[in-house]
């Protein structure tokens, strides 16, 4: 037995080896504690037992345990595998998202979302996904579903999921603004509404009705012109701000969508005020209008769809440009 | 962990049906549809086109596959897929990972699986 041999700590390792090994592990131990690794205490101990393991045949000179240290790699790849892998973009297919992110989840059994920033993407994502079968699909912001418009459109077959390559993508800019005439078109028909009938109403007006169309609830005036109005025109103006922020295309035709459906809701309601006031004992204005708050959405979303599709063909079929896309 | 021999497939073929689509358009290109009856003649592999599309989406955003619209004898135009340069060369890698795969998992398996029939 040589001197280096007699010294070693642990079943004929040199000392040298050793500490090549302990500090190996020690910075091991720094870098996986700096990263925010998970369950590396434990690998500690088991990786340790490897090297043990491994160099009980050899010499336990110095090289051997470089040599069985490099088959564990390097210091920071270890640390890497014991990362929380991040969540990579691609892996929503192949991979159930079960983590949800943080600020979503679950109250009643009903999804929740209160992640605000940026929520005009998100509403857009979900609001046409022609590539989800689910119709019903969780709120943007807020607890609950909201409806997918794409997965409607699929099936009733009026679009199929791979029309487009990216929802709204080859839709010429033109078209993207004249969708914010939908809802300006609504909006004006409100304005004029109010400027042909407001005068002459009551100061009280009815403001809540019961399920047999008898108002049960009345309100000034003014209160609710100014509810009716902020309903009407807040999201049309939420909705010109995404399109001159040149958002994306999906963004910008969702926001159109949005204001639409909210526009036409304001308008469904002062009809519903103007029909009672005038002896109405019916909630019709208000049913047609939720119909319509939906309905007008939707022909605005494959219509939409239906001119980025036409705009693809047209491109490929008649070659007004590269052939293909990627 | 799932343990149900559905949720068991479902696992092991999400991974594989991707290699399968590329394998299918590696031999010539086809429209959605066409992929999702080509799949559909091996039970092993049968997918929903509510499955297809996705997976095609995840590909063609990766870079693999391209698509362009052709006229359709019958009926109107239609959205045919194929391989871009990058696909046809990670199709090669991957349909060497598979058979070195392959080759490992039937001598694994091989005593076990097989002696039960």
């Amino acid at each position: 037995m040589s001197t280096d041999e007699s010294g070693s700590a642990d079943g004929g390792l040199s000392l040298e080896a050793a500490a090549l090994i302990d500090d190996y592990f020690a910075r091991f131990r720094v870098e996986a504690m700096a990263a925010g690794a998970q369950g590396w205490e434990d690998a500690v101990v088991d990786l340790r037992a490897h090297v043990r393991d491994r160099l009980q045949d050899s010499a336990g000179r110095p090289e051997d345990a470089v040599r069985v240290l490099a088959e564990l790699g390097t210091t920071e790849a270890l640390v890497a595998a014991y990362l929380d892998a991040a969540p990579d973009d691609d892996s929503d297919v192949l991979l159930p998202d079960d983590v949800p992110p943080a600020g979503t989840g679950r109250f009643f059994g009903a999804p929740y979302d209160l992640r605000v920033a940026k929520s005009s993407g998100r509403y857009a994502s979900r609001s046409w996904n022609p590539l989800d079968r689910r119709v019903l699909v969780p709120k943007t912001v807020g607890i609950g579903w909201t409806i997918n418009f794409g997965a409607l459109a699929v099936r009733t077959h009026l679009v199929s999921p791979d029309d487009e390559d990216v929802p709204f993508g080859a839709v010429p800019p033109r078209v993207l603004v004249a969708t914010l005439a939908a809802p300006f078109a609504v909006l004006a028909a409100f304005v004029v509404l109010v400027a042909v009938s407001w005068a002459d109403l009551p100061a009280q007006v009815p403001i809540h009705w019961g399920l047999s169309g008898q108002a049960n609830g009345y309100g000034s005036r003014g209160t609710s012109l100014v509810f009716l109005s902020v309903l009407a025109v807040v999201p049309v103006a939420e909705a010109v701000r995404v399109h001159l922020r040149r958002r994306r295309p999906f963004t910008r035709v969702a926001a159109s969508a949005l204001s639409l459906s909210c526009t036409t809701l304001a308008l469904a309601l002062l009809c519903q005020t103007l029909f009672t006031l005038d002896g109405g004992t019916w909630v019709w204005p208000t049913c047609v209008g939720l119909v319509f708050m939906l309905a007008l959405p939707f022909a605005l979303l494959v219509v939409v769809s239906r001119i980025g599709r036409a705009a693809e063909q047209r491109r490929d079929l008649l070659g007004t440009s590269a052939k293909g896309s990627l | 962990m799932a343990t149900g021999s559905e949720a068991v497939q479902s696992q092991l073929r999400k991974g594989v049906v991707e290699l399968a689509i590329l394998a299918l358009l590696h031999k010539d290109e086809a429209y959605g549809a066409e992929i999702v009856d080509h799949l559909g003649e091996y039970p092993g592999l049968a997918i929903t086109a509510g499955t297809a599309y996705p997976l095609l989406s995840r590909l063609k955003r990766a870079g693999l596959i391209t698509s362009v619209w052709r006229e359709s004898p019958v009926g109107p135009p239609r959205k045919y897929y194929r391989l871009s340069a990058d696909g046809e060369e990670a199709f090669g890698a991957m349909a060497k990972a598979w058979n070195d795969m392959k080759d490992a998992m039937d001598s694994l398996l091989g005593r076990e699986a097989t002696h039960e029939h």
